[in-house]
């Protein structure tokens, strides 16, 4: 595979030099600099939105990696779209060395390629339909194609099966690769791949589609660069564009103008407004956009790879190419000690000896990234892999994630002073201001009432601010709804404001620009940002993600919110693992009073996903052992049973939860294994739910005190407390309506010796503790006058209850110089 | 010292030095003939040994070799760099994953040998691993070379070859340990015998390769001390579905013809079959969608039991080709082992996503009432 390439010709008849690349490749872009410096080109032409004209910003000395970012915004009658796209440049992009080395020898240098908001017209008819499609923020430059016959015979070839590592086989691991080499083989490669497309074409819509767009870019490109030989009739163009299409574009240049290339773009419809900006981007970024989407897997490591041959060697702490993969492995080893893995000096060893054995096998001049994630892999982890590790956003393993972390990098871009704000930013003041909150410099104070709409937009705007992490607004103080378990007012003081502080500044606006990165509008950009959140998995996220997403006023949480929901209620398998999240749902969905949410179909669909699956773990339920997963069971089925009875979206599961709790009952103490705790706890539940009425018979014991059934002995004191426990966090208000289920507990009480009463102690207490007074005056009441000895009037003379006060607010006073200031004690009297 | 071995159509499974002899041997001669470097006691390059286990179809300099594993290059690729550095390689994996079948490839193309296999049990000792003594000898004629029964490692050692040893996690720590010293120092000691014979060294190209299923014991039981003296690789089930269709058909259909059933599996019912297998093992389907995944590991050799059950099925007790509803009912006596979650998982999936599908998706969903049976 390593025929040096001699006497092909690097600029053609008309003098055009095509320089086919890959976007982010440090291969490319040695070409790309060394083909300016040596030919001195006239005009540099390079793949990029023809409508930016503002190259002098692009020029300025940011520091990769940016993006540049084009937006289109429609204002219809009925509603706004706004959508954007990306093209990112790293240090390593051929793209952004074309502009700056041409620009720096005075070259002209121009983007060629059909601006974003055609593009969209082209590939799906219009905008009504594009805005739905785009709205994740499309990034152009496509790197990874699917596979098709060229591809597979090259993949079968190189025994690699992602584009990624194949463009790596042929151009990037050789560091002494020739400029010549270079074009032959990104040139054949992009010819093939162009083959692919056609062939993907020939065969069905969705290849015909990415045909036409293809075409539609190519007609832009070739008349671009007509334009440019006609403005430079003299001297080289050099054309730098993504490989595939350039044997596309010298089929063209070589003959006649086509039809396409005549008529000229569609034009832009009166009611589109386009703009485009500059914005930062990160490595994190980069990483994450995998396959048809454009990105670039560890970029970090690229990165390295580039400075190498930059540097070549030269200087203080300079690392000559054939030693880049050698240092990471290097560092990958100490960030993972740091990480506390324990790695030995005879493991690095082994790492060492295995990547530098897989680098000979595979025929690499130099050890690449793959041969070195391969060699730490195999040498230090000592347990199973997942089967997607190479693709997975976690690595599969953590101890792979932490080296694909390192290999990532955590780069930010940075954009030069001067530079023009992108549209979120300007979104950001300008809503500011329309709302009567205007970002100054000195902060000021705004007090908002939830329960009047335009406060409402008010608070929604800064919430979605913080979200965005833009630290313009700060919440001094929060509502108060005054709400206790769910639907029950607790207090009267119910105090809809909410006080802000909101300011502007330079820190605000800087935060602004890095937030800009997630959208061309705030509304997308919290979205962008929440999805992200949801995507990591875990319940908790889930839920503050979703509160998030209420408190900002997002009009619609389906789509790809309510897909994560699904995707992260089937990890769970218990069902308290999941009562925060409906317990919130409940409550947005049927009891909200300032946010919208009530009776939304949107959250009920998410009410229901979870509930069902509640529903799901209860039938599915495996033994609950005593202590904290009994607990834990029973507040969750109190959370369960309240969204199943009061809310309408839950009300069919009904039959099949009390089904699911008889079941469970119906196990049997021995076989189940339930402890008592689960065991009251699933009896309150199946009370609660109207089908079934409440039986004291199924109390401990239950069956000795109403007689005439088989007695079962005195119930044991601890099982018992524990009951009723579980009975009481689920049920408490039984104490209330049904106080007899207390009858047996009564009778058995009666006949316990001291020790055991003291060891169901702790846990009546406990069950005792939950009732609200008034459900405790009323179990009093039931079993007071004819049960067990009056209470005898305690008789404390007054100067010794003053004394036993005083000492008492000692304590409290010592306790305090301990801890700090308690929230509340009540004073003395208990 | 072993007896003759029948002529190979005779024999029930030969080894796969044997059966792709004439491929080991095209793969020497391709190795001499480019000068390829061949490690110092193995029978071919590490090069040929990758193309020998993974096959070069659809490659133009291609020998024509069969493809025997399926997986992925880099992974082989890995291995046989262990093997090639002196590490122990240790192929981890659910049931069902053709771990023991990579092992066999790998000794048959290193060493020419795959037979020198210790198989682990709970009472596995050291006997069966190092050496054991032919006791009539011991006691005539005293410790001697000719009084030594050498097991599979002692004969590893003194002639250069590949080891493998099957489901390692299943001996006890004890017993696994006892391959300590053997990997590190390369040594094994037979204090019995005489000075000149007491120590063995190992002669270049010995080496271990062991495997472990993580489905039963796990690579918990394995001391810390023996881990790092392996290279672990991750074993996967088929991931592209095409290809494990096209193995489970071939595999099914050897097995209802050596069972003399002349009609096969329909192809559309397989893939079928295998995308359920598939979807379930992964987790979702192949649109994203979560799907929950089942208590056993829907291994690709389960698959072929399911196969071979659905055909036999439906050819001894319906004497009419293999349908959905054969398959359902062989899914619950070989897949679905003693779990009620299982049943209710794998109805919960029939329900969600085969009742959307047409063709014999539909077959599948309209025998879903056999799984509470």
């Amino acid at each position: 595979m390593s025929e040096p390439v001699t006497g092909a010709r690097e600029v053609d008849a008309d003098g055009i030099c095509w320089v086919p690349v890959r976007h982010h490749s440090p291969a490319a872009t040695r070409a790309v600099r060394d083909l300016v410096e040596r030919l001195r080109p006239r005009a540099v032409l390079v793949e990029g939105p023809s409508d930016y004209t503002r190259t002098d910003q692009l020029l300025l000395p940011h520091e990769p990696p940016v993006s540049l970012m084009t937006w289109w915004r429609r204002e219809t009658a009925e509603r706004t779209q706004v959508a954007y796209a990306l093209y990112p440049f790293t240090v390593f992009s051929p793209e952004w060395h074309a502009l700056r080395d041409g620009a720096a020898i005075g070259a002209d240098v121009r983007f060629v390629d059909l601006p974003w908001h055609l593009q969209v017209v082209v590939e799906q008819g219009g905008y009504d339909e594009a805005a739905a499609a785009a709205a994740d923020g499309v990034a152009l430059h496509r790197t990874d194609e699917v596979s098709d016959s060229f591809f597979d015979r090259l993949s079968a070839h190189t025994g690699r099966p992602e584009m990624s590592a194949v463009w790596d086989e042929l151009a990037e691991i050789d560091p002494a690769l020739s400029t010549a080499t270079y074009l032959h083989r990104a040139a054949v490669l992009g010819a093939g791949i162009r083959a692919d497309a056609d062939a993907r074409a020939r065969r069905g819509a969705r290849g015909r589609a990415e045909r036409r767009l293809d075409v539609a870019r190519e007609a832009h490109m070739a008349a671009g660069v007509r334009r440019a030989r006609a403005d430079h009739p003299d001297g080289v163009l050099l054309v730098v564009t993504g490989a595939a299409h350039t044997a596309a574009l010298q089929e063209r240049l070589a003959a006649a103008p086509r039809d396409d290339e005549r008529a000229g773009p569609p034009p832009t419809p009166d009611d589109v407004v386009t703009g485009q900006a500059i914005v930062p981007s990160s490595y994190e970024a980069l990483d994450e956009q995998r396959g048809y989407l454009a990105g670039q897997p560890s970029p970090g490591f690229y990165d390295r790879v580039h400075r190498a041959a930059e540097d070549d060697g030269d200087g203080p702490g300079a690392v000559g190419p054939a030693q880049v993969t050698e240092h990471v492995l290097v560092e990958a080893v100490a960030a993972l000690r740091e990480a506390g893995a324990p790695l030995s000096a005879a493991d690095l060893i082994a790492a060492r000896a295995s990547m530098l054995g897989l680098a000979t096998l595979r025929g690499h001049p130099r050890p690449w990234r793959d041969d070195l994630v391969d060699a730490l892999t195999s040498t230090l982890v000592k347990d199973t892999v997942a089967a997607d590790a190479a693709t997975s956003a976690d690595g599969g393993h953590p101890l792979i994630n932490r080296v694909r972390v390192l290999m990532r990098g955590d780069a930010v871009g940075r954009l030069a002073p001067g530079t023009d704000l992108p549209p979120l930013v300007l979104e950001v003041e300008a809503r500011c201001a329309e709302l009567g909150m205007p970002l100054e410099r000195r902060a000021a104070s705004y007090t908002l009432d939830l329960e009047q709409d335009g406060d409402r937009t008010r608070a929604q705007l800064l919430q979605r601010l913080r979200v965005l992490e833009i630290p313009a607004a700060r919440l001094v103080r929060d509502v108060r709804d005054g709400t206790g378990p769910v639907g029950a007012q607790v207090t009267a003081r119910v105090d809809p404001t909410q006080e802000w502080s909101v300011r502007g500044g330079t820190t605000v606006t800087a935060q602004a620009v890095l937030a800009s990165r997630y959208g061309a509008s705030i509304e997308q950009a919290v979205l962008a940002v929440l999805a992200r959140r949801v995507a990591s998995g875990e319940v908790e996220d889930l839920t503050a993600a979703l509160l998030d997403a209420v408190l900002c006023g997002l009009p619609d949480l389906t789509g790809r919110l309510s897909e994560a929901v699904e995707v992260a209620t089937l990890a769970v398998d218990r069902v308290a693992g999941l009562a925060d999240p409906l317990a919130v749902l409940l409550r947005l969905h049927r009891f909200d009073r300032w946010y919208g949410t009530t009776d939304r179909a949107d959250l009920g669909a998410l009410l229901r996903l979870v509930g069902l699956r509640c529903v799901e773990l209860v039938e599915r339920l495996p033994p609950q052992a005593a202590g904290a997963t009994s607990r834990d069971l029973a507040a969750a089925l109190r959370r369960l049973v309240d969204a199943v009875v009061a809310s309408p979206a839950l009300r069919d599961l009904e039959p099949r939860l009390a089904a699911a709790l008889a079941a469970q009952l119906g196990r049997g103490a021995t076989r189940s294994g339930h402890a008592p705790e689960a065991v009251g706890a699933l009896t309150g539940a199946r009370w609660l739910l109207e089908s079934v009425a409440p039986d004291p018979g199924d109390a401990p014991g239950g069956r000795g005190a109403t007689g005439g059934r088989a007695p079962q002995g005195a119930p044991d004191p601890a099982g018992t407390g524990e009951w009723y426990a579980g009975l009481l966090t689920v049920a408490g208000h039984l104490a209330l309506a049904a106080p007899e289920i207390f009858d047996p507990l009564d009778a058995a009480l009666r006949q316990w010796e001291d020790t055991d009463f003291r060891r169901a102690l702790p846990d009546l207490r406990r069950a005792a503790a939950g009732l609200l007074p008034r459900e405790r005056r009323a179990l009093l009441a039931h079993l007071g006058p004819d049960g067990g000895p009056p209470a005898a009037a305690l008789d404390v003379p007054p100067e010794v209850l003053e004394s036993l006060v005083a000492r008492e607010d000692a304590l409290w006073a010592l306790v305090e110089e301990h801890v700090g200031p308690l929230a509340s004690r009540s004073g003395g009297s208990g | 010292m072993s007896s003759p071995t029948p002529a190979p159509t005779r024999v029930q499974r030969p080894s796969a030095e044997v059966r792709w002899a004439d491929e080991l041997a095209r793969l020497r001669e391709r190795d001499a003939a480019a000068g390829a470097v061949v490690p110092d006691g193995w029978h071919l390059s590490p090069r040929s040994v990758v193309d020998f286990v993974l096959g070069d179809a659809g490659r133009r300099d291609g020998l024509g070799l069969e493809t025997k594993f399926v997986g992925e290059r880099a992974l082989v690729e890995r291995c046989v760099v262990a093997l090639a550095t002196d590490r122990g390689l240790m192929l981890v994996g659910e049931p069902g994953t053709a771990k023991s079948f990579l092992s066999e490839l790998l000794a048959a193309a290193v060493s020419g040998d795959s037979t020198l296999t210790v198989q682990g049990t709970a009472s596995t000792t050291e006997d069966a691993i190092k050496y054991s003594w032919n006791y009539a000898l011991l006691l005539a004629r005293g410790p001697s070379l000719d009084a030594l029964v050498p097991a599979p490692v002692h004969r590893g050692m003194s002639d250069g070859k590949v080891v493998r040893f099957e489901e390692i996690t299943r001996c006890p720590i004890e017993t696994q340990d006892s391959l300590l010293s053997v990997l590190s120092e390369r040594l094994l000691v037979v204090p019995e015998l005489d000075d000149e014979h007491r120590v063995l060294h190992a002669r270049r190209g010995f080496a271990v390769v062991a495997t472990a299923n993580v489905r039963d014991r796990g690579v918990n039981d394995m001391s810390a001390a023996l881990k790092r003296r392996f290279n672990f690789e991750t074993i996967h089930a088929i991931s592209d579905v095409r290809r494990e269709t096209a193995l489970v058909q071939r595999q099914s259909d050897a097995i209802l013809a050596d069972a003399g059933i002349t009609s096969t599996v329909p192809g559309d019912l397989t893939e079928v079959l295998v995308t359920l297998f598939s979807e379930l093992r992964r987790g979702q389907t192949a649109d994203g969608r979560p799907v929950e995944q089942l208590s056993t590991a829907m291994s690709t050799a389960e698959a072929v039991s399911v196969a071979v059950a659905t055909g036999l099925a439906a050819a001894w007790f319906a004497d009419r080709p293999p349908r959905g509803e054969d398959v359902v009912g062989a899914l619950l006596g070989t897949a679905l082992k003693d779990s009620d979650d299982d049943r209710s998982r794998l109805r919960g999936y029939l329900t969600r996503v085969a009742k959307e599908r047409g063709g014999r998706w539909r077959e599948l969903y309209a025998a879903r009432d056999l799984l509470d049976g």
